[in-house]
């Protein structure tokens, strides 16, 4: 366990360092970025997890429990899942990292990391700062760097779980495009299963061109682990993903009930 | 079926198995002394799923439960929690046999707004993997978390005042139990306190309800509890049960189960020892060392691993008494057990489980309930120990708690048995200071702690037996933590009865106590 007083220190060095642009800094070292962007390490220590529980618990998810009242299905299944895994979701609002640490039992909550977009949230260091603490976020390069799959791997080698939002980027609610193959590398390379989440209701309140959120219902689904199997590359383990969370979202699974009485669930499941 | 027995030790008796803990002693009773054993096991029902859509379709005293469902109904249905049956039960849980069969006849209803409530009182709110045990993971998964979920006596906005008794006893009722067109209890009778309207007025109670039966007083005059009529904690709950009812229509499940309840590792423990093959001597020999040898961690894991094969011997539904009535008749075919006049040294042996510690810390004061509340009780008629006798004990009692189930008992331990032990002078003193602390009662709305004030009530269940007999001795205990409870440590059996002698004079009679399996003593 980190010193509280090194991790205050970490804590204030993250404001005092001044982060640089990652725009435009080489596509394929991942060792330069590393030396661009510092790992907000302080950001998983136990101090850092503390605070970050208050402040969830006060503030992140009472808005969201207000704005979207989020309906959960197949979290309590997670439980009887190992862990480290990565935790695989569509990607429609800035929302969405909020309602799956939300969503998460707890017991996962505690050991889960986010892969944000290095070019969005860690161009300025007091946004990066932020969103590190309250969401325990570690900085993504885009665009084919390979520094933020490399963490990714460290980090579930270490016990952590990675939430990656495999297509990238927001897309408009409903629509899914290909998984980038980079989660199948995650995957493969570390060993570790990917659990395919399912997400509706966050493009409507808060999509990608709006700056305030709109009370929406919010809905978000477990799945079923996908493993890493033999004969499997990146591309196709992405793509195998990429089925599942479909499934999760289509109208042949359990997602139609969703919204309905339980005793409609109850009846489906025999 | 062979009946419960009453066995004299002589000279070719078999040594005697002693639970202790979690662990074993095997201990040589003096010549003449007397050993109480369980009934066998009692067949099991044919078929469980007919049984419970025979006592649906056919309540006792209501119309059958498909004709009081209807479309656009408020249907609420709350069970036993986690403190039943002991240890728990083999999947499928009688309660996800029931519930699955009740749901969809409320499904063929068109029944759409039903409610599934842990009817967990002040005991600790139990876990989804928990609840999912319980309830089976078509339940589960259909309604976690939104309409399956625990009872909170502490949440003031979701509690409704029903009224007061004419002896002025307060009812308290869950909110959305107490709005409901239909509230439905599934429940578990393993013995005979449990059940009839206490399930519902306890269950979904409050502490300003539970108050006016869980003190020294009704307690001291509940003889015993495990005798409903002749308990002032269950006529107190009947009261209210009554009085409730008028306000909210209740329909009674109660089921009832077998006493099978170890694995075939442990069998050796469901039959008396001179019944016991070779392999049965074997197997409890290889169980004490393994017990002894092996961490106390692991063995606990090990022990709160275990699931009973019960197997369920009744099925009843409809109107709360005349159900009860029918379940405690039921019960008593296995558990009853005649034994003939009293005794001066009573020992029994405490196992590693109560209802109050699973997967958890039997602590000091579970201990002494467990010993002085409900293995004392275990009687109808008169204890099965003199006025005056002597109780002797096997556990080691360690100075344990589990932190995040047990934190109350922790100060409990620490404030207020340093000061005094003596009932009446705890529920005067300390009980309310404990019973509204702010964090006891976070810790109980949000974790998976006790209420405050349960560890005054585990203390009220054994203040009969403190008041009646003369002494107490627990046998290889941990010295502190005895004496800090007002008992008496022996390092073993033979001083513990030396000990017993000068409080009941010389050449005592023994009677010992061989449960678990749980069975009732009639006592004449």
């Amino acid at each position: 366990m980190a010193h509280p007083w090194r991790d205050l220190h970490d804590l204030a060095s993250a404001y005092r360092r001044k982060l640089p642009e990652p725009k435009g800094a080489p596509l394929d070292d991942g060792r330069i970025h590393e030396e661009l962007i510092p790992d907000p390490t302080w950001a998983r220590s136990s101090s850092a997890a503390r605070a970050r529980t208050v402040l969830q618990q006060a503030l992140v998810f009472p808005t969201l429990r207000a704005f979207g009242r989020p309906e959960i299905f197949g979290a309590d299944d997670l439980l009887t899942y190992p862990q480290p895994a990565v935790i695989a979701p569509n990607h429609a609002s800035h929302i969405d990292t909020s309602l799956v640490l939300y969503a998460l039992p707890s017991r996962w909550r505690r050991s889960t990391v986010v892969a944000a977009a290095a070019d969005h949230f860690y161009d300025n260091h007091a946004i990066g700062a932020v969103v590190s603490l309250l969401f325990n976020t570690i900085p993504f390069e885009r665009r084919g760097r390979l520094r933020g799959l490399r963490s990714s791997e460290k980090l579930l080698e270490e016990g952590w779980n990675v939430v990656i939002f495999a297509q990238g980027t927001r897309r408009a609610e409903g629509s899914l495009n290909d998984f980038h193959p980079g989660i199948g590398r995650v995957c493969l390379r570390a060993n570790v299963h990917a659990i395919p989440v399912w997400i509706s209701g966050t493009g409507r309140m808060l999509p990608p061109d709006r700056g305030i959120p709109r009370p929406t219902k919010l809905r978000i689904g477990f799945g079923r682990p996908v493993f890493p199997q033999a004969g499997d590359d990146y591309a196709s383990f992405a793509a195998r993903l990429e089925e599942a969370v479909i499934g999760l979202g289509s109208t042949e699974g359990r997602r139609e009930l969703i919204g309905r009485p339980a005793i409609d669930r109850f009846r489906a499941e025999v | 079926m062979r009946p419960g027995s009453v066995i004299e030790i002589d000279k070719r008796s078999p040594p005697v198995v002693f639970h202790h803990g979690e662990g074993f002693r095997l201990e040589r009773l003096p010549l003449g002394s007397r050993v109480v054993y369980p009934p066998s096991t009692v067949a099991s029902l044919p078929d469980t799923d007919d049984a419970i859509r025979a006592a649906l379709l056919r309540p006792a005293g209501m119309d059958p439960l498909p004709a009081l469902l209807r479309r656009g109904m408020k249907l609420t249905i709350a069970f036993d929690d986690i403190s039943l049956p002991l240890p728990p039960m083999r999947s499928p849980d009688i309660r996800q046999r029931v519930l699955e069969i009740v749901l969809q006849m409320a499904a063929d209803a068109g029944v759409d707004d039903i409610k599934l409530i842990v009817g967990n009182s002040l005991h600790r709110r139990m876990t989804g993997a928990e609840i999912k045990e319980i309830v089976g993971p078509r339940v589960f998964s259909a309604f976690w978390p939104e309409d399956l979920y625990n009872h909170d006596a502490e949440d003031e906005d979701n509690i409704v005042f029903i009224g007061e008794t004419d002896q002025g006893e307060v009812v308290e009722l869950n909110k959305r139990a107490a709005e409901s067109d239909l509230l439905i209890y599934v429940n578990i009778n393993l013995v005979s306190m449990d059940g009839g309207h206490k399930s519902i007025a306890v269950g979904l109670g409050t502490y300003r309800s539970l108050r006016h039966h869980h003190n020294v007083s009704t307690m001291m005059e509940s003889k015993s509890y495990m005798d409903p009529r002749h308990s002032a904690l269950h006529h107190s709950a009947n009261r209210q049960g009554r009085l409730l009812e008028q306000a909210v229509p209740c329909f009674h499940i109660e089921t009832t189960l077998n006493n099978a309840m170890y694995t075939p590792a442990l069998d050796f423990l469901q039959k008396p020892e001179w019944l016991w093959t070779r392999r049965d001597a074997a197997a409890f020999y290889a169980a004490k060392q393994a017990t002894e040898a092996a961490p106390r961690r692991l063995v606990r894991k090990i022990f709160h691993a275990q699931k009973a094969p019960y197997g369920v011997t009744g099925v009843f539904a409809g109107e709360a008494e005349s159900v009860h009535e029918r379940t405690l008749r039921r019960l008593f075919e296995q558990q009853a057990v005649r034994v003939t006049g009293q005794t001066d040294v009573l020992t029994v042996g405490l196992p590693y489980i109560c209802p109050y510690n699973v997967h958890s810390i039997m602590n000091p004061i579970l201990v002494m309930c467990l010993g002085l509340g409900y293995l004392f009780n275990l009687y109808r008629h008169k204890p099965l120990v003199r006025p005056g006798g002597v109780m002797i004990l096997t556990h080691p009692v360690p100075r344990e708690f589990h932190p995040v189930h047990h934190p109350s008992y922790i100060d409990f331990y620490e404030q207020v048995l340093s000061v005094t032990t003596d009932p009446r002078e705890i529920e005067a003193k300390f009980e309310e200071d404990f019973a509204h602390d702010p964090w006891y009662r976070q810790l109980y709305r949000t974790g998976n702690a006790y209420h405050g004030v349960h560890p005054f009530y585990m203390w009220y269940w054994g203040c009969y037996a403190l008041d009646y007999l003369g002494d107490v001795i627990f046998v290889g205990a941990e010295r502190d933590t005895v004496r800090r409870m007002g008992f008496r440590t022996a390092s073993t059996l033979e001083d513990a009865l030396e000990m017993a002698e000068t409080t009941v004079g010389p050449q005592p009679t023994l009677t010992h106590l061989h449960v678990p399996p749980i069975f009732l003593a009639d006592v004449e």
